[in-house]
């Protein structure tokens, strides 16, 4: 019998995955809440289904995420409840601007406790919970990095050379092995994205490298 | 102002040539991005903000209602060829939509989908013209109390029947509230949660925001899944038009869809699901009733896509009028019409009659100019789907980035995308819904505000919330949703085991 979850193939070959399978009503465990549409950009892409938990402290990970993430928001609840209370809470007559804040921390810790006990209670969702074999931990890592050197070179090293850098480092941490094509869509991608967002729109960067701009010749800026 | 008044005023703005070319630029580069399972509506709004930053309000508005059409109608591409649906509303379109697909009739299918989204707009928009000024008029006479009841209201309503387990969805939506409470006190004037840091005094705006959230954390979704996307066969043109028999089973289902969707569009809560689904199971059941067996409806193609376009219409009705977003989407346009300068709100329509009736009428045109110019293009959005997903995600990066320093003109921004970004891909990783967090932070601060001056106002006097009929409803509804969320569990569990019962026997 075929697991009704496991992706199927189609005519066109392709394997995509049912997306009734966590659509309306799918939820119907403990507390998730029935009848609901679930997330389609989500389980739409679910990932293949995968017998047994993962091994080791990365499925413990994995299993637990939310309840690790719950946690960190949990603590982080508590650093905002404490920093909430240098602010006058007020009266009830004149509210502060301590009380507001300070509702929210308290409701925010138990909201993470709820989860972090609910996580516990719920039978490990192992199986499809984050993706397994599809899964590429540093790619987005790669993605990140490339975002990070964008931002911290732009004004430093004009936009150009910015965005090609952070393609660059996008698309080798993507996979691309071939130098020739990361090279020539970086330069491309780069190029396209400066016309548009620095000679069209007109965005200014403190930079004053101006690699392959037409900003410095427009009539404005010539002398 | 009359109805007729309006939607000729409307005509006189949106139909200037700078207009038509950035609803038709919308609608096209909306459609190219959203073809690329993943990139919803929400998330290339997001994505694409920036292009409408440096153009005037009323163009720049109207091209990010286009951008909005063309990745709503890319999303059906993706969810109808592929079954990659990258919105919940979407869901409904892949079922008998990629059944039909798979049966060798994409084309018509495709086309179905875009009639359809022309009904619901078209219904969409004259529910918008009609209830919209009427809302707001109403809504000039909502108290502090309301106001707080309102935003109560949608965070209870939406942590409660949003999918996903309920306390995942409460600590996702107070993580937005928290991040609202950041920068200026609203009403004392001192920094809050600012740590010194002078950027931070003017609070976290919602775009950057919802640009890491949406935008980055799918970018990073997509990397860290599998990148090899299947080879579609491309649809020769001749190919593309249904027959005279399911463009009559397609039209009524479309008017049926609309009339559904509008109305539920209207109250806060994650309706724009709830409404395509409701319109799928009816038009299922008709199929049902016709043909006695499950054979896939091209009826339950157009219904679902006309329910999502007027449910949507339904959405923009309570954020204009009262200036509060719901939903992701309504999120996202917010955040873009404050981009521009602009408050929705209770006075924005007696205030910016012209643009708000201009946005009507972009609607109309968005939709004309989807289903004159993309649908026979489908050819060309399916030859698109071959370009390579490392590039494409290396470029979306820049750009979003781009786009969020473009708001302010500040690397501030871009580093509370990046930071978002891995924020809102975590939470997506771990089944938390980032979405509410962007709608917690819009809540918030209204939330926080109206609290406080209800409570000033009413020199501490909490009955106060109860004094009020608007706010008394809202705030016991609220209470009955919270009730009775253990029994839908309950009621949860119980169909599932008829239904393992059943298929036990």
């Amino acid at each position: 019998m075929t697991d009704p979850r496991r992706p199927t193939p189609d005519a066109a070959g392709s394997t995509t995955p049912p997306p009734g399978a966590a659509g309306p009503g799918a939820g119907t465990n403990g507390d998730e809440s029935p009848g609901a549409p679930g997330e389609a950009g989500e389980d739409a892409r679910a990932v293949t289904t995968r017998r047994g938990p993962l091994p080791g402290a990365r499925g413990w990970v994995v299993v637990h995420g939310s309840a690790v993430f719950a946690m960190v928001v949990a603590l982080a609840s508590v650093g905002y409840f404490a920093e909430a209370l240098h602010y006058q809470r007020g009266t009830s007559a004149q509210p502060g601007p301590g009380l507001f804040p300070q509702i929210v921390a308290v409701a925010m810790f138990v909201a993470a406790v709820g989860t972090v006990v609910t996580t516990w209670r719920t039978p490990p969702p192992a199986a499809t919970e984050g993706g397994d074999e599809d899964h590429h931990p540093f790619r987005p890592v790669a993605v990140v990095v490339g975002a990070v050197l964008f931002v911290s070179t732009i004004h430093p090293i004009g936009f150009f050379f910015a965005a090609a850098l952070a393609l660059i480092v996008v698309e080798v941490g993507m996979g691309v092995r071939n130098p020739f094509r990361v090279a020539l869509y970086s330069l491309l991608l780069a190029f396209v994205a400066q016309l548009l967002f620095v000679d069209v729109l007109g965005l200014t960067f403190f930079s004053k490298v101006h690699f392959l701009s037409l900003a410095p010749f427009a009539p404005g800026a010539l002398p | 102002m009359s109805l007729g008044a309006g939607l000729q005023q409307g005509i006189e703005v949106a139909f200037t040539w700078q207009n038509v070319a950035a609803s038709a630029a919308g609608v096209t580069i909306g459609t190219t991005f959203g073809i690329f399972p993943g990139f919803g509506p929400t998330t290339l709004i997001a994505i694409l903000l920036g292009f409408t930053v440096g153009l005037p309000p009323d163009t720049g508005i109207i091209m990010l209602v286009g951008i909005y059409f063309g990745t709503q109608y890319g999303d059906s591409i993706s969810a109808i060829l592929m079954r990659a649906p990258s919105e919940p509303n979407a869901v409904m379109l892949a079922l008998d939509g990629h059944e039909i697909a798979r049966r060798g009739r994409p084309g018509p299918a495709l086309a179905v989908a875009a009639m359809g989204s022309f009904v619901g707009s078209l219904v969409g928009l004259v529910g918008l013209g009609l209830a919209a000024p009427s809302l707001g008029h109403v809504a000039t006479y909502l108290s502090t109390a309301d106001y707080t009841a309102i935003a109560v209201f949608g965070i209870v309503a939406l942590t409660v029947v949003s999918p996903g387990v309920r306390w995942r969805n409460l600590t996702a939506m107070l993580l937005g509230v928290a991040f609202a409470t950041v920068g200026l006190d609203p009403v004392a004037g001192i920094d809050r949660f600012t740590f010194g840091n002078l950027q931070l005094a003017q609070g976290i705006p919602v775009a950057p925001v919802a640009i890491g959230v949406f935008g980055l954390a799918e970018v990073l979704a997509i990397a860290a899944g599998s990148t090899r996307r299947e080879r579609l066969r491309s649809i020769p043109f001749r190919d593309i038009w249904p027959n005279r028999a399911e463009v009559k089973e397609a039209l009524p289902a479309s008017a049926r869809g609309a009339a559904i969707g509008f109305p539920l569009g209207v109250p806060p809560g994650p309706t724009l699901a709830v409404a395509t689904y409701a319109s799928h199971a009816l038009e299922r059941a008709r199929s049902r009733r016709r043909h006695g067996d499950d054979r896939p409806a091209i009826a339950a193609v157009a219904g679902p896509k006309a329910a999502d376009e007027a449910a949507v219409a339904g959405h923009l009705v309570t954020m204009i009028a009262l200036g509060l977003a719901f939903s992701p989407v309504t999120a996202m346009l917010l955040a873009g019409l404050e981009l521009h300068g602009i408050q929705p709100g209770p006075l924005f329509i007696s205030e910016h009659a012209s643009l708000f009736w201009g946005i009507v009428i972009s609607i109309l045109i968005g939709s004309v100019i989807l289903l004159v110019i993309n649908v026979p293009l489908i050819g060309v959005w399916v030859q698109l789907l071959r370009t390579p997903t490392p590039e494409l995600l290396a470029g979306l990066t820049v750009f979003m980035l781009t786009g969020a320093y473009a708001i302010r003109n500040s690397t501030f921004d871009m580093w509370i995308v990046v930071v978002m970004g891995v924020i809102g891909y975590v939470m997506r990783r771990y089944r938390f819904p980032a979405a509410l967090l962007v709608i917690g932070l819009v809540l918030g601060s209204v939330l926080e505000v109206n609290l406080r001056q209800a409570m000033a106002t009413s020199r501490g006097d909490i009955t106060t919330f109860v004094q009020h009929p608007v706010s008394a409803t809202l705030l016991g509804l609220s209470v009955l949703l919270v009730v009775t969320a253990p029994l839908w569990n309950l009621a949860g569990r119980w169909r599932a085991a008829r239904t393992a019962a059943r298929q036990g026997n």
